[in-house]
């Protein structure tokens, strides 16, 4: 599935470990006046021993934004169009959650403005160089979710005032993780050339480095022992049930799985650990118990994001093992197909997107989730026997078989 | 011809009248009667003729949905509706004693049928029985020497969309080229 690069042993307790990312954190504070700039001056060189240093938002790895003030709404709608998918730690005096950030309420305390620095950092440091969306754009970058753009929302149950009504989508609460209609936002990156190796590395990624990775070690741990095991990560913990197929989701804070998932996560955010026998799930309606299967097709397309696997092969056929229980799954454009394909003639993955007549991240966003599931395997060195589902080609019955299909479509749908 | 058909199967309690109700243009109809016989226990009507439904494609044409009773003794209807039929939505029942032993007698009575068309698996009342998995029946599915990956989808009969993405799913198996 998405490998191992994680060690861990079967003693309760036991830790993961990874290498540490060293990187001075350029951060930039938008929204804030003079004096508090200078504090955050003194705040670096003095705790924080230079590792962090004020600059300015272009050249930022981390916002740290105040939402206090004047139009905070409009600041912030603006900030992320020009910086999308930037780390950023959000304060206010009011509580809000925050889909695409981290959280602190005023007064700030030091230790945890420092802590959600070190948070972030270890995600910023296996990220390119700091780029606006109009850089990433010109340069053929795919762009984030458009739900990046979003504004913090109110805290729940009351009413939103000078932040506007607009409604980021989040998923820090359990509950909506459960909700397997909620679509996942894939880019929108273009097509490779798979004769250009910028191409091709631009559309991969490297799984291990990725949250979901820690997640599907878990479940293989909890299916391999049959025992209890929870996952610690930035924002809260995930309990695994024995066998490795039911899980529940503690969202400690507001940070949503995405943003778990959308950049490499530190080794040392994250721990495994087995739980004694005698562990009792506690019995909260705000963390229900979910299958694990759907959440981890969730995280791995927040991670992959329209992209593969470092190393997947693109030219070999794909074999479909089984239909994913597409039901259950986050939807993603095309993805019936897509398995309906390769379940009846198993062609490559850029076979795929051209016989289909679709974007290629919808056949890797696809290939990627489904992979880690377990539900499909390259053929590795088998020739593809296609095509013989070209839209032009003859089929007596595609007429009605269209007519039938976009039917379902508007019922499904309607 | 402007007439088409999807035939529902599966044993008794699985949805087939449910999943046609969530997905037919008009109100279905259904032949039920009190159950009899060993049916009583588990449902109190139960459809001893067929369900019908019934998607208007537009321009005249339409699609119909007929649900097969569950009974076995009502198996001499099965061939009779599944004549000149586009493909099979099997139903399974999570919640009965061998949901395997229903999968596997309905796939081997309809297996001309299959064979000629596709087929494609909804089980149902997973959310009040889980086990067996949608995994554990992937690999029952392996066992039957079927050559082709067959769609298994866990589904709430009363839900459009579940239904729905099954048929549609039956749909693209038949042929993935099709574009609405």
């Amino acid at each position: 599935m998405l490998g191992s690069a994680w060690r861990s042993t079967s003693a309760v307790g036991a830790d993961l470990a990874m290498a540490d990312h060293a990187l001075q954190l350029r951060v930039a504070a938008v929204g804030m006046d003079e004096r508090m700039q200078n504090a955050l001056r003194v705040f670096f060189k003095v705790q924080c021993r230079n590792q962090c240093v004020l600059a300015d938002e272009d050249s930022a790895h981390i916002g740290l934004f105040d939402l206090d003030g004047l139009q905070a709404g409009e600041r912030w709608a603006s900030y992320r169009e020009r910086f999308p998918g930037r780390p950023t730690v959000v304060i206010s005096l009011k509580a809000v959650e925050t889909a695409d950030a981290v959280f602190l309420q005023k007064p700030l305390k030091p230790e945890q403005l420092m802590a959600a620095l070190e948070r972030l950092q270890s995600a910023v440091a296996a990220t390119p160089a700091p780029r606006t969306a109009s850089q990433a754009v010109r340069s053929g970058d795919d762009t984030p979710e458009p739900q990046a753009s979003g504004v913090p929302a109110a805290p729940r149950g009351t009413v939103k005032d000078e932040l506007g009504d607009r409604q980021p989508q989040t998923f820090g609460a359990a509950a909506a993780l459960a909700d397997h209609s909620l679509t996942v936002s894939i880019g929108t990156a273009p097509d490779i050339n798979p004769n250009i190796r910028e191409d091709v590395a631009r559309a991969q990624y490297r799984p291990e480095q990725f949250f979901p990775a820690v997640f599907s070690h878990a479940l293989a741990l909890a299916a391999r022992e049959d025992k209890w095991v929870r996952v610690e990560a930035p924002g809260g913990d995930i309990i695994v049930l024995p066998g490795g197929e039911r899980v529940q989701v503690k969202s400690a804070n507001s940070i949503s799985l995405r943003s778990l998932c959308s950049l490499p996560v530190a080794k040392d955010r994250c721990r495994i650990s087995l739980i004694g026998p005698h562990y009792r799930i506690d019995d909260e309606p705000e963390f229900p118990v979910m299958n694990a299967t759907p959440l981890l097709w969730r995280m791995v397309l927040y991670s992959s994001r329209g992209r593969l696997p470092a190393g997947t092969d693109l030219t070999s056929p794909v074999d479909l093992k089984n239909w994913p229980n597409m039901t259950r799954m986050a939807p993603i454009a095309h993805a019936t197909r897509i398995a309906a394909l390769w379940a009846t003639h198993p062609c490559s993955l850029l076979e795929t997107a051209g016989i289909l007549g679709v974007p290629q991240r919808y056949v890797f966003a696809f290939y990627s989730a489904a992979h880690a599931i377990g539900s499909v395997k390259i053929m590795k060195g088998a020739g593809s026997k296609i095509v013989a589902v070209s839209s032009k080609q003859t089929n007596k019955k595609r007429g009605i078989l269209s007519r039938i299909l976009s039917r379902i479509q508007q019922a499904r749908t309607g | 011809m402007n007439n088409h058909k999807i035939i529902f199967t599966g044993p008794v309690g699985a949805g087939k009248t449910t999943a046609i109700a969530s997905i037919s243009d008009v109100p279905p109809v259904t032949t039920d009667e009190l159950a009899s016989d060993m049916t009583r226990n588990r449902k109190n009507a139960t459809t001893v003729a067929m369900d019908y439904g019934l998607m208007n494609l537009g321009g005249g044409e339409r699609l119909h949905l007929y649900g097969t009773p569950g009974q076995e003794r009502f198996n001499f209807m099965w061939d009779i509706l599944t004549e000149s039929g586009i493909g099979l939505i099997l139903l399974i029942n999570n919640a009965r004693p061998d949901p395997f032993a229903d999968m596997r007698f309905f796939l081997d009575a309809f297996k001309h049928f299959i064979r000629n068309t596709q087929v494609a698996i909804g089980v149902t009342r997973m959310d009040q029985v889980s086990r067996p998995s949608i995994r554990d029946y992937h690999q029952q599915l392996a066992g039957l020497g079927f050559a082709r990956c067959i769609p298994v989808f866990e589904v709430d009969a009363r839900e459009r969309k579940d239904v729905g993405l099954l048929v549609e799913a039956l749909l693209y198996s038949l042929d993935p080229g099709l574009v609405a």
